[in-house]
């Protein structure tokens, strides 16, 4: 990656195509590509396909943004937050939405083989279950007996997403990114997918990079896409730099109840904001920034 | 260990008018801005001030006429030059001013913290600052017989400074990586009060597994006060630089009574907290762009 | 013939009287032309010698001791100087107990007013207790002139700033009202070389006063004079100023100060 493949939030979320299968960074309460998110809305895109582990936050808006016409996941909940994912579970009831679903493990093994070139991953999961009885739209499974010892193993197919959006802590300027804290399944997501975009909180120098090589998960020759932007998580938490904004997200989850207030919510936090950081503005401003900033010890 | 954390507001209460007060930090560097602010909001006046090298927090509170008296080794915007309310306060009588040079202003600061009525130095020797300092007398050693001279011990009721990070027992952090060029302990040991403002207070744990970071332990402090962006638009070195952008504004505007006056009633009087000058002052984007790279 | 600039010419003579295992005092915190002069001119300075006769040469600047003189900062901002890799980081009050005690060897100083006997004024212009013009204050320039073992003077001349004798005295040189360093009890040093975009001055051993050491090329002595508010005592043979080898102007453009930022105003 070269400097010239720094972008702005706009660039770089114009440069993702309606129909596009892409998958996104994080898990549970951290790390997930929020502010591209919200632009993907602004900019409208359109039927575009999840590969998703559990990033819910990001799916969860993405499909109340309209954007989203097909997911393959393993699970989209806002667990011991807020309970269900709103708007991803009534655009599944409503049929405006097709889904796919695997467990985690499942899911992560197919992009895993992705990851490493192979066609398919196999598992020994989800024998038996509906996992792999009820299918909705894709050839999910082939049974085969290992040619080693005889056993039947499940085979996955393995996931090539077109687009992997991933949210990070820091990188220099030729896009080697560091993560800090969980890392989940963020470089097999990467790693996987044909194009990579990360935003990061903050360019840092080379020699810091190179301080602390351990820290960096994706070396820049997975990196083609780069967006500098601070606190692009939010309400997602950022470990070493901010927390998850538990205000916010019950604003999100209380509007998401009903489509007058989803509609409003829209307007408020992803329509009416000029830039990510009137944005912030309106989620509290610099009072809210600095409340959410982490202990500089324990990283949260 | 007892709380000590309480707001901007109620930790400047205590500083009486006519107090005689220290201030931490260094030109344009780590100075307690947000306390100097609410210093300025609340009217206080008539202010004695212990200062080493010293800018824009005593520029600020002299333009805002809170002072009646400095003594200083320097007053000076660092790379923006004089320091320009001092400056025209000076020539034009209005303030008390006496100079001393480095290591005599620490002298002084350092016989208060040590409970001494004076230290004796060597550096005034020959200098016109001997001939015009009414805190500096000759005297002979009486062991060796050589000339000195004493000067006397700058005692303030408060000093006030800006840390790092602290935790809600006054506790006061510094970054492994940090620029040294202050005297804030000395500073805070030479006051009967230290009220610290802190970029961030921090978990207490934290502290206590990580001692050797605390350069002013809470028995020292009578209160901390929490304020982000709290040198600003000075630089809190390690996180975040001058804002130059401000700070030309300020130099502007400090270059005569009547716009610095229009300065203090958009900024400082126009700003009933402190969350609202720096949204007035900088904005969001511009102070996430002053931070420095860990 | 090697091209150069006065800056240049300036850093190289003072490059040339640093000597091996000497520590050299050098400011913070001043813009443009004196920013040159206070911190870019002796960093310039302190780094040629390192790389030519003095290879342990080392400086503090401000509270950092011996920075890595091969990765000086490309912008001296806050955050720069807080990275820049360096042996020690002392708190300020050290660093002044250091001084006192005599552990720097050469200071690097400047001035507003500048007398015959080196005396320089950085606190006020005119009366002291009306002042025409308020300056800064003092800094540690009386640490300097009293405890340095030797002090550079490096400004611009003209006769507003070389005068008979300085409105206040800051930091003492070599005589104040008759008094002389050893009646005053100063420890250090003193004076030793004055380096103008003129000439270079050092100071006579009788009565310690002002004296020509070498004026610059093209410059001619009546011009010295003309710029000094005092009168100036020349050797019988004037010497030239010693003119950058070509070397040494490599050494300034490629490792030193590629970017000329330390030079630059």
């Amino acid at each position: 990656m070269l400097n010239s493949r720094i972008l702005s939030l706009e660039e770089a979320a114009a440069s993702i195509p309606d129909k596009s299968v892409i998958t996104m960074g994080g898990f549970g309460v951290f790390l997930q590509p929020m502010a591209m998110v919200r632009e993907m809305i602004r900019q409208g895109k359109k039927d575009i396909s999840l590969l998703s582990v559990g990033e819910a936050y990001a799916g969860d808006l993405l499909i109340g943004g309209g954007c989203v016409k097909r997911i393959a996941l393993s699970s989209f909940g806002f667990e011991a937050v807020t309970g269900r994912a709103r708007n991803f579970c009534k655009a599944v009831e409503q049929g405006k939405v097709e889904v796919e679903d695997y467990s985690h493990f499942s899911m992560a093994s197919r992009l895993m083989a992705g990851a490493m070139g192979l066609p398919f991953a196999a598992v020994n999961s989800l024998r038996g279950s509906d996992l792999l009885e009820k299918i909705v739209y894709e050839k999910k499974f082939e049974k085969m007996k290992s040619p080693f010892s005889g056993e039947e193993v499940i085979l996955l197919p393995s996931a090539n997403p077109e687009i992997a959006i991933i949210q990070a802590q820091r990188a220099d300027s030729e896009g080697n990114i560091q993560v800090f804290g969980p890392t989940i399944s963020i470089e097999q997501q990467a790693k996987a997918s044909k194009r990579v975009i990360a935003i990061v909180e903050e360019i840092v120098p080379r020699s810091t990079i190179q301080s602390t090589p351990s820290a960096t998960l994706l070396p820049s020759l997975f990196v083609d896409t780069l967006v500098v932007l601070p606190y692009s998580a939010h309400p997602m938490s950022s470990y070493g730099y901010y927390d998850y904004d538990l205000e916010h997200i019950y604003t999100y989850t209380n509007a998401s109840k009903t489509p007058e207030t989803w509609k409003k919510y829209l307007d408020e936090y992803v329509y009416g904001p000029s830039d990510h950081f009137d944005y912030l503005k309106r989620i509290g401003g610099l009072r809210k920034i600095m409340k959410l900033r982490a202990d500089p010890l324990l990283g949260y | 260990m007892q709380s000590k954390l309480v707001s901007v507001q109620d930790a400047t209460k205590t500083i009486q008018s006519g107090s005689k007060l220290t201030i931490g930090g260094n030109t344009i560097r780590r100075h307690p801005l947000a306390l100097v602010r609410e210093i300025i909001r609340q009217g206080i006046k008539d202010l004695t001030l212990y200062v080493w090298v010293a800018g824009i927090d005593v520029d600020m509170l002299v333009g805002a006429g809170c002072v009646r008296r400095v003594e200083a080794a320097y007053v000076g915007m660092g790379p923006l030059g004089l320091a320009s309310n001092v400056r025209r306060a000076i020539q034009e009588g209005r303030i008390e001013y006496e100079d001393f040079s480095e290591s005599s202003m620490l002298a002084r600061l350092r016989a208060a913290g040590m409970g001494l009525p004076f230290l004796p130095t060597k550096v005034l020797m020959g200098t016109s600052l001997a001939d015009h300092a009414s805190h500096a007398k000759p005297i002979i050693c009486p062991f060796t017989g050589e000339q000195l001279y004493a000067v006397s011990a700058a005692k303030a009721d408060v000093a006030i400074m800006h840390g790092y990070y602290g935790d809600q027992y006054g506790n006061i952090q510094w970054p492994l990586l940090r620029d040294s060029d202050d005297i804030d302990t000395v500073i805070a040991k030479s006051a009967d009060r230290v009220i610290v403002s802190v970029e961030q207070i921090i978990n207490p744990q934290a502290v206590l597994t990580n001692s050797t970071m605390t350069y002013i332990p809470h028995n020292w402090v009578s209160a901390v006060v929490e304020t982000p962006f709290g040198a600003h638009p000075g630089s809190c070195d390690g996180i975040y630089d001058p804002d130059m952008k401000h700070l030309e504004i300020y130099s502007e505007a400090a270059k005569s009574d009547l716009t610095f006056k229009k300065y203090l009633d958009e900024y400082v009087f126009g700003s009933a907290e402190e969350f609202d000058y720096l949204e007035k002052a900088a904005g969001l984007a511009q102070l996430l762009s002053l931070r420095v790279n860990r | 013939m090697t091209e150069y600039t006065l800056n240049e010419l300036m850093a190289v003579n003072v490059a040339h009287q640093l000597r091996d295992n000497e520590m050299g005092f050098i400011g913070v915190g001043t813009g443009g032309r004196a920013f040159t002069m206070a911190v870019g001119l002796p960093i310039v300075a302190a780094r040629l010698a390192q790389l030519t006769h003095a290879p342990n040469f080392t400086v503090q600047i401000g509270t950092i001791i011996s920075p890595d003189l091969k990765k000086i900062p490309r912008e001296f901002t806050q955050s720069t100087l807080t990275s820049w890799p360096t042996a020690a980081r002392i708190r300020a009050d050290d660093n002044l107990d250091m001084f006192v005690k005599g552990k720097v060897d050469v200071g690097f100083i400047s001035g507003a007013q500048i007398d015959q006997y080196g005396n320089l004024n950085i606190t006020a212009i005119g009366n002291y207790i009306k002042p025409k013009v308020r300056l800064v204050g003092c800094l540690a320039l009386p640490e300097h002139q009293a405890f340095a073992q030797r002090t550079f003077i490096i400004t611009d001349q003209n006769s507003r700033t070389f005068i008979e004798k300085v409105d206040f005295v800051t930091g003492v040189g070599w005589n104040v009202n008759g008094k002389t360093r050893k009646d005053l009890n100063l420890p250090g040093g003193g004076p030793t070389f004055v380096f103008t975009d003129l000439a270079i001055f050092d100071f006579n051993a009788e009565g310690h006063r002002m004296q020509v050491a070498s004026i610059h090329p093209g410059v001619t002595p009546s011009e010295v004079q003309e710029k000094t508010g005092f009168p100036l005592e020349f050797p019988k043979n004037i010497p030239v100023t010693t003119v950058p080898t070509a070397e040494e102007i490599r050494l300034i453009h490629d490792e030193i100060d590629p970017e000329n930022i330390l030079l630059k105003y």
